[in-house]
């Protein structure tokens, strides 16, 4: 399950660029400082759309300029435990793409590029070493909640017994998880109150789970050059997604868990699965789950100071909805054009064990 | 002199007279040249220490004893207050020392060595050695009164001295200044009154105002005469000033302060020579030669005595041209372990200068009394010849191993306990990874819980910081194992062990944040370099030096684990680098070792263990512990070069 970075909205970008341009000089630097790792990684690392980092900038907006060391040295460390986490990911996926270039596993070999991801987090510690001892553990804090929701996810696998709930704490531990540090360290480091800070989490947390939901749903329904990468390499490798793991909890249960065992070699199924989604009304559930998402985030944001920075989370917050809601129409449309599928009767695959990482 | 010998030893001095005397003893056509006629005089205190008399014995020269005067012992002075050290305790064969003039001792040992049928040429100098292919010593181009003239042979002993032009032809990396850093002068005087039967030895050294890192020495000859004379380990105030000129000062000095000098006269010239004492690698010297003695630099640092080095440096070249000889292994990593083994020492203090100096300066610093008691306290290891000296820091650390054991498996519980919050398989998974007492992880573990001891249950920051190390070792490890290249041979294993890595990697960074930020910083540099270290290794194609750099960079943590270890016990910088310096080698030796008996393929790897094996051996080791952890070290290291090397190197190079 990856998070791709989404399109950014160039609305206020103007207002970060002069942390962007100094997060990336830093991670330049700090790159530099590992030569073979640096050499294999800093056009993946550089060619992220910083999404995290424009959350921390965006939460510490209107705090005076003093605090920008320790923000870009923040956003910096964050960034290189995400490329890391990217990195490994892929491998254990076997992705074939990532941000539009070849995965970097495909060019260098499975061992190097597992070693490179060992190599950002570890430049990532040294360029948190110097700051204060809370923002330390509070990394550190969702790092190991980053590493736990990789873990269940993998974990769980083809488990056709995770549940919407069960996808949703995944969710909170992998994304919201790192979104919601981004936007606390944003609090933290510019000397907020500690209840904006916390305030700034909640946003931060919610948020990074209505996106992990519209990436769930764009996994499926996405399109090659908006991803990056091409659709359905979650399904492939057996995630169970949000609108999947919606699906299964509906009477379309037995062709999901078809799809799910079948995927590997009809890759025609990805339209099977898109229109049982719709028909399940998967899709639809998915959508109003990110709308409690959304108000949850937008309720803590009305709580906050009204900076540039708010207002560019409460867009952000519309356009990654606006992901779901766009596969909504499209599909609402496909399925007025199209005739319908009959349903194939399939015995109920009992061969879906969870996969087992030992 | 014939055309081809079994052994060429060139110089006859102690070390080199010692060498022909036992390759021709073991049966070995064997030729000894030297570039004077003898019986010729050296430049030397003529003091033979218990260990050399042992040498000398085994040389049937043991009636020298019957000719000298027998010295009880050393007395350390500075010309007031004096302490004595005897050797009546010494448990060899030998409790005293002896002054024999070197112009007697060099002959009786060439003669010795002729008596067992080497050939002894005299006013014969090799001037040049003869490569064979490969950069093998095959003989010697000897210049001798009728001309020149090639001589052949499978071995070739160099002997020549601290200055010697052979020596400094097989060592064209060291420069003659580096090599040697010592010097010394003497003088034989006359006429002094009851002198005793001690090796005298004054410090501190006073020139002027200075105090010169180095000693003065008074040897009694006779009743009368002495052997007077000054070794320093430094140019005197940056070479504006002769050594000569230091023993002159010296000599009036004592003709004014000590009664027993008074009516002192000369009884030949002030002489000055060099003293090489920085120990040349043996495995940087061409196959089929061997330095031996001051060639070698085997010159000890702290008492310059170099006697007795070099009469066991010969006897270990005759033996290791008796296996090269009878095609035995390699003689050459033989000879380099055997004299790193004998002179661990040596190795310890190749800053040995700047450690006189040292004691000086403290010395001085402190009041008068209190510096001097200090100085001669300091001076009890140095004086007394012992490589096994055991200073009594750290005493409880002897403690018993199963208390030991239990601090450490306290760690690896603490680590398990940690993932058991992630996950239960997790946590079995490396609680089973932790259990392989070759796993890397453990080296921080072991060389942390091996120098801080006891202290490592109390000190929170100690006790955390190796746990954090240990994790992030062995999350780095599971990755450097991971065997997928491409897509077919993608397995499962990997995927988890991808999984468990990370997991490893955030518990750790959890454990590091709640440390204090200088240990943040000084962990997470290590780790980083250490990984960036096993990236770079991935990477075929590199030369021996970068691989060895990169082992060294993999040591990181180790070392980090070391400095918490000192800091814990409040050590000094100096006690602290020991420790590091000590972790380094020996994570780097473990690290590489591992890399042999698990990959068996290139020989690089080997010859990489192989340097780094032997560096190890010789790391300072001034403690209970650091020897504990090296003599387990050196076990290992046996066992791993146990391994059949022909079959080995076969494999490689026939696939």
């Amino acid at each position: 399950m990856k998070s791709a970075d989404g399109d950014a909205p160039a609305v206020s970008r103007d207002a970060f660029t002069p942390l962007l341009c100094r997060l990336t000089s830093i991670l330049d630097e700090t790159l530099d400082a590992c030569p073979s790792a640096a050499q294999d990684a800093r056009s993946f690392v550089q060619s992220g759309k910083r999404l995290r980092a424009r959350l921390m900038f965006a939460a510490a907006d209107g705090a005076p300029r003093s605090h920008d060391d320790d923000l870009v040295r923040c956003a910096a460390a964050i960034e290189l435990i995400h490329s890391a986490s990217l990195l490994h990911d892929d491998i254990v996926d076997r992705s074939v793409e990532r941000r539009g270039l070849k995965a970097l596993h495909n060019i260098h070999g499975v061992r190097p590029t597992a070693l490179t991801g060992v190599c950002l987090v570890h430049l990532a510690l040294e360029l948190i070493a110097p700051l204060a001892d809370r923002v330390r553990r509070c990394l550190a804090r969702a790092g190991r909640e980053l590493a736990r929701g990789q873990f269940t996810e993998i974990v769980r696998r083809l488990d056709v017994g995770v549940g919407p709930a069960e996808r949703i704490i995944i969710m909170k531990k992998k994304t919201g998880s790192i979104f919601g540090l981004s936007c606390e360290l944003g609090g933290l480091l510019t000397g907020s109150a500690p209840i904006y800070s916390e305030r700034l989490r909640r946003v931060g947390a919610a948020f990074g789970v209505l996106y992990q939901i519209a990436d769930d749903v764009d996994d499926i329904f996405g399109v090659p050059d908006e991803l990056g990468r091409e659709p359905g390499a979650d399904l492939l490798e057996g995630v169970i997604s949000l609108p999947i793991a919606i699906a299964l909890r509906t009477e379309h249960q037995h062709e999901v868990k078809t799809i799910l065992s079948r995927y590997a070699r009809r890759s025609t199924a990805l339209a099977r699965c898109r229109e049982i989604l719709v028909r399940s009304g998967a899709l639809q559930r998915s959508y109003d789950i990110a709308s409690i998402y959304r108000r949850t985030a937008q309720r803590h944001l009305a709580q906050l100071p009204r900076t540039t920075g708010t207002r560019w989370i409460a867009h952000v917050l519309e356009t990654t909805v606006a992901r779901i809601t766009r596969h909504i129409e499209a599909s609402s449309m496909a399925l007025v054009d199209g005739p319908a599928h009959a349903p194939t009767r399939q015995a109920p695959n009992r061969g879906l064990i969870p996969h087992c990482a030992q | 002199m014939r055309s081809r010998y079994d052994v060429i030893v060139v110089g006859a001095g102690p070390g080199g007279a010692a060498a022909a005397y036992h390759a021709a003893a073991s049966g070995l056509s064997t030729l000894l040249l030297d570039r004077k006629t003898f019986p010729r005089a050296k430049v030397c205190g003529d003091g033979l220490t218990p260990r050399a008399l042992s040498a000398l014995a085994r040389m049937q020269l043991g009636y020298l004893c019957d000719r000298h005067r027998r010295i009880d012992g050393v007395r350390v002075t500075d010309g007031v207050k004096s302490a004595e050290f005897s050797c009546a305790s010494e448990s060899g064969l030998f409790n005293f020392g002896l002054v024999v003039p070197r112009k007697e001792l060099d002959t009786e040992i060439a003669a010795a060595a002729a008596r067992v049928g080497a050939e002894f040429v005299q006013d014969a100098s090799a001037v040049n050695v003869l490569a064979e292919r490969a950069g093998r010593v095959a003989g010697v181009l000897v210049k001798h009164a009728q001309g020149c003239s090639v001589v052949s042979a499978d071995v070739t002993v160099v002997a020549d001295g601290s200055t010697g032009r052979l020596s400094r032809l097989l060592n064209r990396g060291v420069s003659r200044t580096a090599s040697c850093a010592g010097f010394a002068a003497r003088q034989y005087l006359t006429g002094i009154d009851s002198l005793s039967s001690v090796f005298e030895v004054h410090m501190p050294l006073e020139f002027g105002e200075e105090w010169l890192p180095g000693y003065a020495w008074v040897f009694p000859v006779t009743d009368t005469d002495a052997n007077v004379g000054v070794g320093l380990l430094e140019r005197p105030t940056n070479g504006r000033v002769s050594v000569t000129d230091v023993l002159a000062t010296f000599v009036a000095l004592l003709a004014r302060r000590d009664p027993r000098f008074a009516k002192l006269r000369p009884a030949g010239p002030v002489e000055g020579g060099a003293l090489s004492v920085r120990m040349v690698d043996p495995l940087l010297t061409p196959r089929g030669a061997f330095l031996v003695g001051d060639a070698a630099g085997l010159v000890n640092p702290y008492t310059g005595e170099g006697i007795a080095s070099a009469l066991e440096s010969g006897e270990l070249a005759a033996q290791a041209a008796l296996r090269a000889l009878q095609g035995r292994g390699d003689p050459t990593v033989w000879y380099a372990r055997r004299l790193a083994s004998l002179f661990p020492l040596y190795w310890a203090v190749r800053d040995a200068p700047r450690h006189l100096r040292w004691v000086y300066t403290a010395a001085r610093s402190a009041n008068a009394s209190q510096g001097r008691n200090g100085l001669v306290a300091a001076l009890r290891n140095v004086a007394v010849d012992d490589p096994r000296r055991q200073p009594v820091r750290d005493c409880n650390l002897s403690g018993d191993t199963r208390s030991t054991k239990a601090r450490r498996l306290g760690l690896a519980s603490r680590i398990v306990a940690r993932m058991r919050r992630t996950d239960a398989v997790i946590a079995e998974t490396v609680a089973e990874l932790l259990r392989n007492p070759a796993s890397p992880a453990a080296y921080p573990i072991l060389v942390g819980d091996g120098i801080a001891g006891r202290v490592l249950c109390r000190d929170r920051v100690l006790s955390d910081g190796l746990i954090a190390l240990a994790m992030f070792v062995l999350a780095q490890d599971l990755t450097a194992q991971i065997v997928g290249a491409c897509e077919d041979t993608f397995h499962a294993a990997d995927a988890s062990a991808i999984v468990l890595t990370d997991c490893l990697l955030t518990e750790a960074t959890d454990v590091l944040a709640c440390l204090p930020e200088r240990w943040h910083r000084a962990i997470a540099r290590a780790v980083s370099s250490s990984a960036a270290a096993q990236r770079d290794l991935v990477d075929e194609d590199r030369s021996a030096l970068a691989v060895q750099k990169s082992y060294l960079a993999l040591a990181a943590p180790t070392v980090c684990a070391a400095e918490l270890a000192a800091q814990a016990l409040g050590l000094s910088a100096r006690a602290t680098r020991a420790r590091t310096v000590f972790a380094e080698w020996y994570a780097a030796t473990r690290y590489a070792m591992r890399d042999v008996s698990q990959r068996r393929e290139p020989h690089l790897i080997r010859i990489v263990a192989d340097q780094l094996a032997l560096r190890a051996c010789r790391t300072p080791r001034d403690d209970v512990a650091l020897q504990r952890l090296a003599s387990g070290l050196e076990e290992e290291t046996r066992g791993c070069f146990g391994l059949p090397q022909a079959a080995d190197f076969g494999d490689a190079s026939t696939s």
